[in-house]
């Protein structure tokens, strides 16, 4: 138990399959130089249409984000989980993610959880019933907890080690890659001299 | 002797043995590997935070504030960067909500300060950073490269680990030359036999994407081989691996053969004399062995392919160009398939044929390469651009337009009625204000149809580069084989 897991409050539900960055960060925002400040940015397109589920009030406060398969397909651009963090999401969960949508997710602390179809069909059963139902995502168990009134069930989801890793214990890539400098060291004092460099003045 | 692949034999001579992560609860093939970058490409819209994270978060230990090596980067300004083209009746303004800052121009200031090289307009050497690397020779078989794109995948057709990465990813690699990634599985892509005059490459990868899935690779690099791809020109490989992560992969490969190496010799950053000798020794033993085995396989008859155009909001959404818009209720996703064929204005079971295009747009880092401006120049002769369409050429970098000069092609375009442009990404990622207006048609040669891509509204159409001339010409989708 720790202020980052769990999980815990309702979600926000984008069922649509292929949901790709240029929707979730449109491209004119990706002029800006900033790491954060993008919550107004996120789906911009898709808010201006005023029954978007991203524009109920409940939106604001809910740190889940229940999306369908293949979720962050397309352009490699981060600043797609920067606006889902700055918009209050502290997770995804979907039945499947774009490759390097889900690599920058880990990368910047984004948790994006994997989780079975016929457990999404079920969570979307629920969801459809009662959109408010609390959900709590414990990562280090890589489960999530359905609060349905007097009546709690667990689905697993997976969540990848290394994302888990980072996100538990608070840990950048870029040190831990630091730390193994000697080994990197040892490698490049043995790269093939063809490689091609570089050099100016 | 083990069997091993393309890709197993770059991934193991480039981990960093000993720096697995330690996660007690975690089997071994779970977790990612640390790998060495060769080779840092750099844009300007994906690394001015990348460059900040250096002095805000110096790493513990060995890691200072400057680039770990800068001898291994290169960088260029594509995304932002103005065409010169005029603007399109109605198109959306560029919305520069927001703070905007000048991106070239700081990307100019970081490379400097981070002594990289910078190569801006006016070089002769900008341009569209995948394309304007393969020329400068610094992309070789077998190294492993990374860029904050994820159309980085075009490069694996030197037989190369390329993959497009996010920001952080651009800063780690800043300032350790290393990117964690996991081993991704192979799926080959078998495309056998000779492909008919008129398809090109992008039909290829329109075809394989369309029978895969924009997921059916995920996971996975795709490799591309068989005698169709041996046939392929370079710049044809490019596209092909180039549209790679529109089927789910973050990696596109091709074997390196006589036609990889003829490309690279005596360019700028190849090597030479003996060290060439040993790089052609050490790079004809990376081809995947004979008995080797793919996670997943798909194999394409060649001479089936025909050309292609997509019609709906995703690159797997196409049909070839005889062919009629599919019915929802016909799809796996009728619901998919139904908000796609709104949003493009179109109805099941028309023809593409009938439709009128208002744009057509010739260039991206999937397109815009010599021997795509030569293919298209080849269809329009010349003749004119049919009456009420808009149509550009933007070449992919200051290099080829040179070339495309002398040739005599920037003529041809002019001389029929295309506009062209100053070198960059322009009308594909649309960010430097190239925007097609809401509701009009686009028939693009760029890689992504998804909504909005070209502008709010834009109805994008991915074509190859031969189809959108025919589409330039007739102001429709014409079948480019009729016109040849």
């Amino acid at each position: 138990m720790s202020a980052r897991n769990p999980i815990k409050g309702t979600s926000v539900l984008l069922e649509a399959p292929n949901i790709d960055t240029d929707q979730i960060m449109p491209k004119q925002f990706c002029l800006r130089t900033d790491r954060s400040g993008y919550q107004d940015a996120v789906f911009f397109e898709w808010r201006r249409s005023s029954d978007s589920a991203l524009n109920q009030p409940r939106a604001l406060t809910s740190p889940l984000l229940i999306a369908g398969p293949n979720f962050g397909c397309g352009s490699s651009r981060e600043h797609a989980v920067w606006g889902l963090l700055d918009f209050g999401f502290r997770a995804v969960i979907a039945p499947s993610y774009g490759d390097t949508f889900r690599a920058n997710s880990g990368a910047a602390g984004l948790v994006t959880a994997g989780i079975a179809t016929a457990d999404y069909q079920r969570l979307l059963a629920v969801l459809h019933h009662d959109i408010d139902t609390p959900l709590e995502l414990d990562v280090a168990a890589q489960e999530l907890r359905l609060c349905t009134t007097g009546n709690a069930s667990a689905v697993s989801v997976q969540i990848p080690a290394f994302h888990r890793y980072l996100y538990l214990g608070g840990f950048t890539e870029a040190e831990l890659a630091a730390y193994h400098d000697d080994k990197i060291r040892e490698y490049e004092a043995h790269r093939p001299a063809w490689m091609p460099r570089i050099e100016i003045d | 002797m083990t069997a091993v692949r393309l890709l197993d034999r770059i991934w193991d001579s480039h981990v960093i043995r000993g720096a697995t992560p330690a996660i007690a609860d975690a089997a071994s093939d779970e977790l990612p590997d640390l790998l060495y970058v060769d080779l840092h490409l750099i844009h300007e819209s994906t690394s001015a935070q990348a460059f900040a994270m250096l002095q805000q978060r110096p790493v513990a230990g060995a890691v200072t504030r400057r680039s770990r090596r800068p001898d291994l980067a290169l960088a260029t300004a594509d995304h932002t960067v103005p065409s010169g083209l005029k603007r399109i009746a109605g198109a959306a303004a560029p919305d520069m909500t927001g703070n905007r800052t000048d991106q070239p121009l700081l990307l100019e200031r970081n490379a400097a300060e981070h002594h990289i090289e910078f190569r801006g307009r006016g070089s002769g050497l900008q341009g569209i950073v995948h394309v304007i690397a393969p020329k400068a020779g610094v992309v070789l078989p077998g190294m492993t490269l990374v860029c904050g794109d994820s159309h980085t995948s075009t490069l694996g057709a030197f037989g190369a680990l390329a993959i497009g990465v996010g920001t952080t990813a651009v800063g780690q690699v800043l300032a350790t030359q290393t990117v964690w990634l996991s081993r991704p599985k192979v799926l080959a892509a078998e495309i056998a036999g000779v492909l008919a005059p008129g398809v090109e490459a992008k039909d290829v990868v329109l075809a394989l994407i369309q029978r895969i899935g924009v997921s059916g690779a995920q996971g996975h690099a795709i490799e591309f081989r068989g005698d169709a791809v041996r046939a392929l020109s370079m710049d044809a490989r490019m596209t092909l691996c180039n549209m790679a992560p529109e089927a789910g992969a973050r990696a596109g490969m091709v074997a390196p053969d006589d036609v990889t190496f003829d490309y690279l010799e005596s360019r700028e950053f190849a090597p030479t004399g003996a060290l060439w000798n040993e790089a052609v020794r050490c790079w004809s033993a990376l081809a995947t062995s004979p008995d080797a085995v793919f996670e997943t396989q798909v194999c394409i008859d060649a001479s089936q392919i025909k050309p292609m155009v997509t019609w709906g909001t995703t690159p797997a959404m196409s049909i070839a160009v005889d062919g009629h818009v599919p019915d929802a209720d016909s799809t796996d996703n009728p619901e998919e398939t139904a908000a796609a064929l709104e949003y493009m204005g179109l109805r099941g079971g028309e023809r593409l044929q009938d439709l009128r295009v208002d744009v057509v747009f010739i260039g991206s880092c999937t397109n815009s390469r010599l021997a795509d401006l030569r293919a298209a120049a080849r269809v329009v002769g010349k003749s004119k651009v049919a009456r009420g369409v808009r149509a550009v050429v933007v070449p992919g970098s200051e290099k080829v337009a040179a070339q495309a000069e002398r040739e005599g092609l920037r003529n041809v375009f002019e001389s029929a009625g295309f506009e062209w442009g100053m070198p960059g990404c322009s009308m594909c990622v649309a960010m430097n204000g190239d925007q097609v207006a809401a509701g009009q048609r686009c028939a693009s040669t760029s890689n992504r149809n998804f909504r909005d891509r070209q502008g709010p509204g834009v109805r994008t159409h991915l074509v190859s580069a031969s189809m959108a001339a025919a589409a330039a010409l007739t102001g429709t989708f014409a079948d480019v084989r009729q016109l040849i």
